[in-house]
C-alpha cells in the first residue's frame, strides 16, 4: 500500500516537472496561463452561463427544469468548497512551487495544496449543468479542465491535487443530488411561485 | 481603476448586462444577430476593462478578492445589472409609446 502511495506521490511530481517545465518561457502563454488560472476569469464566465441559462427558459415547466439544475448546480459548488475547507482542517500537503526545479508565475497561496478548491469549485458548477445542457455542460467542463491544467502550469498546484478537485465536486453532487430528491416538491412549488408571484416581477426578465 | 473591490463589481455589472441583452434577445421569437453581438460585446469589454487596467493575479493578503467577498460582490453586481437592465426597458418603452 505504501509502494503505490509512494509510485503515486512520484508520478504527481513527474506529471507536475512536465507541465511546469514550460513556465517562463513566453510571455504570451505566461500571461494567459496567469489570466485563466485566476480567481476571476473562469469562476464569472461560467457564473455569466449559470444567469443565462436561468432566464433562458420561455416555457413554465421547461424553465423550472432548468432553474432546478442551476440551484442544484450552485449548491453543488458550496457542498464542494464546503469539503475542501474540512480536508484542509484535516490535512495538509505543501505546494509545489516549493520544490527545488519548480517555477512559480503566480502569486504562492498558503493554503493546503490537495483538494484544489478552484478545481473542485468550477467542476461543482460544470457537472450537473450535463444532464438538461448537454452541450453547454461540456462547454462549462472543458473550462474548468483549462483552469485545472493552467493552475498545474503556474505551479500552484501538482496534477493529483486537481484530480483530487474533480473527484470532491462528484462526491458534492452525490450528496447534493440526495438532498434535492428530499426536497424536490417543495422547490418545484417555490420555482413555480417565483414565475408567477407578482412581488418577484422585479426579479424575473 | 477604482480599487480592486469596486474594480470587480464594475466588471461583474457590464457583463451580467451583455448575458441579460443576450437572453432577451434569445428569448424573442426574431433572434436579432446586432443585439447579440451588443451583448457580447459588453461582455468583452468588462472583461478587457477588468484586467487590463491593473494586475489581477493577487493572493486575497495583498488587496485581491478572497472567495466570500467574490460571493457577495457577484451577487450584487447581478442585481445592479437586473436593476439597470430594467430600467432601460422601462424608458424604452415609455418613449416608443410617445
Amino acid at each position: 500500500m505504501g509502494k503505490v502511495f509512494d509510485f503515486l506521490i512520484d508520478l504527481d511530481k513527474s506529471l507536475f516537472l512536465l507541465i511546469n517545465s514550460k513556465a517562463g518561457t513566453h510571455t504570451f502563454t505566461d500571461s494567459l496561463g496567469r489570466m485563466v488560472a485566476g480567481d476571476y476569469l473562469v469562476p464569472v464566465m461560467l457564473s455569466l452561463v449559470s444567469i443565462f441559462l436561468w432566464f433562458q427558459e420561455t416555457s413554465e415547466n421547461r424553465s423550472v427544469e432548468v432553474r432546478k439544475r442551476v440551484l442544484i448546480s450552485i449548491s453543488t459548488l458550496l457542498g464542494a468548497c464546503f469539503i475542501v475547507m474540512i480536508s484542509n482542517e484535516l490535512f495538509f500537503r505543501e505546494r509545489p512551487f516549493n520544490l527545488p526545479e519548480a517555477k512559480l508565475i503566480f502569486y504562492a497561496p498558503t493554503d493546503s495544496s490537495f483538494p484544489s478548491n478552484s478545481t473542485a469549485a468550477m467542476f461543482g458548477l460544470s457537472i450537473p449543468i450535463l444532464k438538461t445542457r448537454m452541450r453547454v455542460g461540456m462547454m462549462m467542463l472543458l473550462a474548468s479542465m483549462c483552469l485545472a491544467i493552467c493552475r498545474v502550469y503556474v505551479g500552484v498546484h501538482f496534477p493529483g491535487d486537481v484530480i483530487g478537485g474533480v473527484l470532491v465536486a462528484l462526491l458534492s453532487f452525490c450528496i447534493t443530488i440526495l438532498l434535492f430528491k428530499v426536497i424536490d416538491k417543495q422547490l418545484t412549488d417555490a420555482l413555480v411561485l417565483f414565475e408567477k408571484s407578482k412581488w418577484l416581477k422585479v426579479f424575473r426578465l | 481603476m477604482f480599487g480592486f473591490h469596486l474594480d470587480y463589481l464594475i466588471f461583474c455589472v457590464i457583463s451580467v448586462s451583455g448575458v441579460l441583452i443576450n437572453v432577451s434577445a434569445y428569448r424573442r421569437p426574431s433572434h436579432s444577430f446586432s443585439i447579440y453581438i451588443m451583448g457580447s460585446s459588453f461582455i468583452v469589454v468588462g472583461a478587457l476593462l477588468f484586467f487590463l487596467t491593473d494586475n489581477r493575479t493577487l493572493n486575497d493578503h495583498e488587496g485581491g478578492l478572497d472567495a466570500n467577498e467574490q460571493a457577495i460582490l457577484f451577487p450584487v453586481g447581478g442585481m445592479i445589472a437586473l436593476g439597470l437592465h430594467k430600467a432601460f426597458v422601462a424608458v424604452k418603452r415609455l418613449l416608443d409609446s410617445f
